[in-house]
């Protein structure tokens, strides 16, 4: 199994648990929740890093932990405020 | 066109079937594996997104039939309190029983692999990826099921080559493509 097949599968299942970290919703005061964007990040840089570059890893990196942070933190801001 | 068709084409990647690395036409092997994952990926963004307006529209339905019923039951009284009732348990519903999570969550992993597919294919975010963002940000603040049909239903649009990107629109683009 080479890099590139690992790469994309670990894609693959950042994409299953990001899905799950945001439909829970997250609290960004806890730092268990920033676990997620951390995962997003490093998978975004392997991913990048792999396919591109260094570079393009830390771009890709930066926008899967902004997209998971930013959409957990904003289901559970409507979650609460409908509770 | 070849390469997958409408689906490499509203997502900035139509370019990697004009040269030598189009499937079929020369290339080295991982060259066109590469370009094979790419349009998987795009494949994947496109039917994301998709479900993301598809669950906003079972909920806007059911918006509308709350606001329509309670405006029905107010209706001596002018309407207006019940259809706002109406509105505000459509609404609860949608963000306390999963509909906004599940929205926000197909949106997310939209953005995601548009993202890594425009950057895969030629290392650079394009108009696909920047829509995504704007569309994922907006939806994400929209606590309402019909404003976020409205958002996802644009970005689903784009997607199938309905719309404009939103840099072509706020550059005095028109609206539909």
């Amino acid at each position: 199994m080479n890099m590139e097949t690992i790469a994309v599968a670990n894609f693959y299942i950042f994409l299953i648990v990001g899905f799950i970290g945001i439909f829970m919703g997250l609290n960004l005061k806890m730092w268990t929740s920033w676990l997620y964007g951390l995962y997003g990040f490093l998978t975004g840089l392997f991913l990048g890093s792999v396919f591109l570059n260094p570079s393009s890893g830390l771009q890709l990196g930066t926008l899967f932990a902004f997209a998971v942070m930013f959409g957990g933190a904003s289901v559970r801001r409507g979650r609460e405020r409908y509770k | 066109m070849t390469c997958g068709g409408h689906l490499t084409k509203p997502t900035g990647n139509a370019k990697s079937c004009s040269g030598d690395g189009c499937r079929g036409k020369g290339g080295t092997k991982s060259k066109r594996d590469k370009e094979i994952l790419v349009e998987n990926i795009n494949m994947l963004a496109i039917a994301s997104q998709d479900i993301a307006t598809t669950i906003d529209l079972g909920f806007s339905i059911v918006e509308v039939s709350l606001v329509a019923a309670g405006c029905a039951i107010t209706s001596e009284a002018g309407c207006v309190e019940g259809a706002g009732a109406g509105l505000l348990l459509s609404q609860a519903i949608y963000n306390v029983y999963g509909g906004n999570a599940a929205e926000t969550g197909f949106s997310a992993a939209s953005l995601i692999l548009t993202a890594t597919a425009d950057k895969l294919d030629d290392n650079e975010f394009s108009e696909a990826t920047l829509t995504s963002v704007v569309t994922f940000g907006a939806g994400s603040l929209v606590l309402d099921p019909i404003g976020d049909l409205a958002i996802d239903a644009y970005a689903s649009g784009y997607n199938h080559g309905f719309f404009n990107g939103v840099r072509k629109i706020f550059n005095g683009g028109s609206f539909f493509q």
